[in-house]
């Protein structure tokens, strides 16, 4: 199976959302990473069909996926960012009227709802209205409807929002147990969330693709980049001002900083193996939030 | 189609004097250039290429057999409360109106209500925010709306049916013929103007102004009796005037549904959705 992204574009006004990108995809997980506005919703739609590029095609085995329809959908599981509930469904009644609306069978619909309220831990509350559900909860809905067909395409965007920690291992490990044979692209701009699971890390800044290549690659690339000192508060005024810095932690031998840099940014500077949070500054030249750097 | 001049020699036109004889080779070579036939491979691979863009003839047919099937399986996803809520209004209306009120103006009332109450159903994955989920899926929006309005449509004229037929067979002195003109001519014109509305604004606001619009349109109606008599003999061209009105409305707004939900709006900027 190979899902090819050939020249897509993508322009609202006269803005690139999406810049002549093209990239092939085989079974595994793919991480596309990227600040707020760098494309990847944009992109994540198009490549469900329910955005049409400007320019470009996607192609799913040679058959253009604008011509496949249905044959396309009956292969796709979709989680979008932002997603609504039917607040007077129950979890259960809700994924049995996503099944529907995907075309399955009453029976076989019966036996998938039950089993990813069992996989997304909701199954003790699966006669619940979606109403009183926690975000959390609803995000493991929007998770499971996405899984209801067993897609071979599977597109999550920010999927692992408002999950707590010990969800988003759970579902981590679910992703990783389930891309043998499928494509799964799952957008994120929480590092950890791709570091161990992802194949190749797609890496989008205002609507292009920079690089493609897995975590090791890019990581070793990185090699020689990132540095580590500890410095005063005057020190580290002046560091913020020429370089990027990542971590800061205030500690009794002063404080802390990881530094981004082709060269060596203090004498009393040591080299550290690079992390994928440093890769995030690297490339995105932002500072880590709190959230991202988990 | 221009004339070539009579003393017109093509070599003459081409060929320059100065360099003869590499232009007649030139010449030469393009008089015996010839495009080679494809293989029967090669035009077995463009086929194949170009077949996948070659429209499939029944899809029309096929979509209005998935529309039915998803109108069929929609009635188990509207709320219990609007089936519960709309049967127990009519059945209000034909205990009130068998010996109290007027059943032409109870009808008349009546009529409208599950299409107005309805709206909500309809607009419900626009308004909750799962269509774009929805729209990931292998029935469009456009498609899930037209069913729901199919399902509460029939639903409605089903109610509105049921309960002319019984007054007219349980009440005496009913003129089943104008029975049915005072349903039918509220029931499309109230459906109409609540489509349009709820096209511009959420579901739930447009059925709030309908309903209090139309409550209070209903009460000036049974307060006022002179009202009442013009009402009820006004000749049956102004009410099928009205009707075709409605209809085209009704026909308009289910044309402009069916573009505006292949496009939906993101952070104000209107999205152009696939088909």
């Amino acid at each position: 199976m190979k899902l090819v992204i050939e020249n897509i574009s993508k322009k609202y006004n006269d803005k690139y959302a999406v810049k002549n990108l093209k990239v092939e995809l085989t079974p595994g997980v793919y991480g596309l990473l990227g600040p707020n506005g760098s494309g990847k919703t944009t992109l994540m739609r198009i490549m469900t069909d329910i955005l049409n590029p400007t320019e470009g095609r996607v192609i799913l085995n040679g058959e253009d996926i604008k011509l496949m329809g249905d044959k396309y959908r009956d292969i796709l599981g979709y989680l979008p960012q932002n997603f609504g509930v039917y607040k007077n469904f129950t979890a259960h009644r809700f994924l049995m009227y996503m099944s529907a609306l995907k075309g399955l069978d009453t029976s076989f619909a019966q036996r998938k709802v039950d089993e990813l309220l069992d996989i997304v831990n909701l199954k003790a509350v699966s006669k619940k209205k979606l109403g009183t559900f926690s975000g959390g909860m609803k995000q493991r809905i929007g998770i499971a409807q996405a899984l209801l067909n067993d897609p071979k395409i599977l597109i999550l965007d920010e999927p692992t929002t408002g999950l707590d920690p010990k969800e988003r291992i759970r579902f981590r490990n679910l992703i990783s147990d389930m891309s043998k044979d499928k494509i799964i692209i799952f957008s994120t701009h929480i590092v950890s969330d791709i570091e161990y699971i992802s194949k190749e890390v797609l890496l989008l800044k205002a609507g292009e693709l920079i690089e493609k290549d897995s975590i090791g690659n890019i990581l070793r690339n990185m090699e020689n980049k990132v540095w580590s000192a500890v410095v005063n508060e005057n020190m580290l005024n002046e560091l913020n001002r020429n370089f990027k810095v990542g971590n800061i932690m205030r500690s009794e031998k002063g404080i802390e900083v990881r530094i981004i840099s082709d060269e060596k940014p203090l004498p009393k500077a040591i080299i550290e193996a690079p992390r994928l949070e440093d890769l995030y500054m690297y490339y995105f030249e932002e500072e880590l939030t709190d959230e991202q750097a988990i | 189609m221009k004339k070539l001049p009579k003393n017109f020699n093509a070599n003459s036109q081409l060929i320059p004097d100065n360099d003869d004889k590499a232009a007649e080779d030139i010449l030469r070579y393009m008089q015996h250039y010839t495009i080679e036939f494809p293989s029967e491979e090669e035009i077995d691979l463009t086929i194949e290429v170009l077949r996948q863009y070659v429209p499939i003839k029944n899809e029309r047919f096929t979509k209005f057999c998935q529309l039915i099937s998803m109108a069929a399986g929609d009635i188990t996803f509207i709320s219990k409360i609007y089936w519960i809520f709309c049967t127990v209004i009519f059945l209000v209306g034909y205990f009130i109106s068998i010996n109290l009120i007027n059943p032409y103006i109870t009808i008349m009332a009546l009529a409208p209500l599950p299409t107005i109450l309805g709206i909500v159903e309809i607009f419900k994955g626009r308004d909750s925010g799962v269509l774009e989920m929805e729209l990931s899926c292998k029935i469009s929006a456009a498609q899930i709306m037209i069913s729901r309005i199919l399902v509460i449509g029939i639903y409605s004229i089903f109610m509105n049916t049921a309960l002319s037929l019984a007054l007219y067979m349980f009440r005496s002195n009913i003129d089943l013929w104008k029975l049915s003109v005072l349903w039918l001519t509220p029931f499309t014109l109230v459906s109409g103007v609540s489509l349009w509305i709820a096209m511009k604004i959420k579901g739930d606001y447009t059925v709030g102004s309908i309903v209090s619009i139309w409550s209070m349109v209903i009460l000036y109606i049974y307060m006022n009796k002179e009202f009442v008599n013009t009402i009820m003999q006004l000749n049956t061209a102004i009410y099928m005037v009205i009707l075709s009105i409605s209809i085209l409305m009704i026909v308009l707004q289910l044309k402009a549904l069916l573009n505006r939900y292949n496009n939906i709006f993101e952070r104000g900027n209107q999205i152009e959705i696939s088909n």
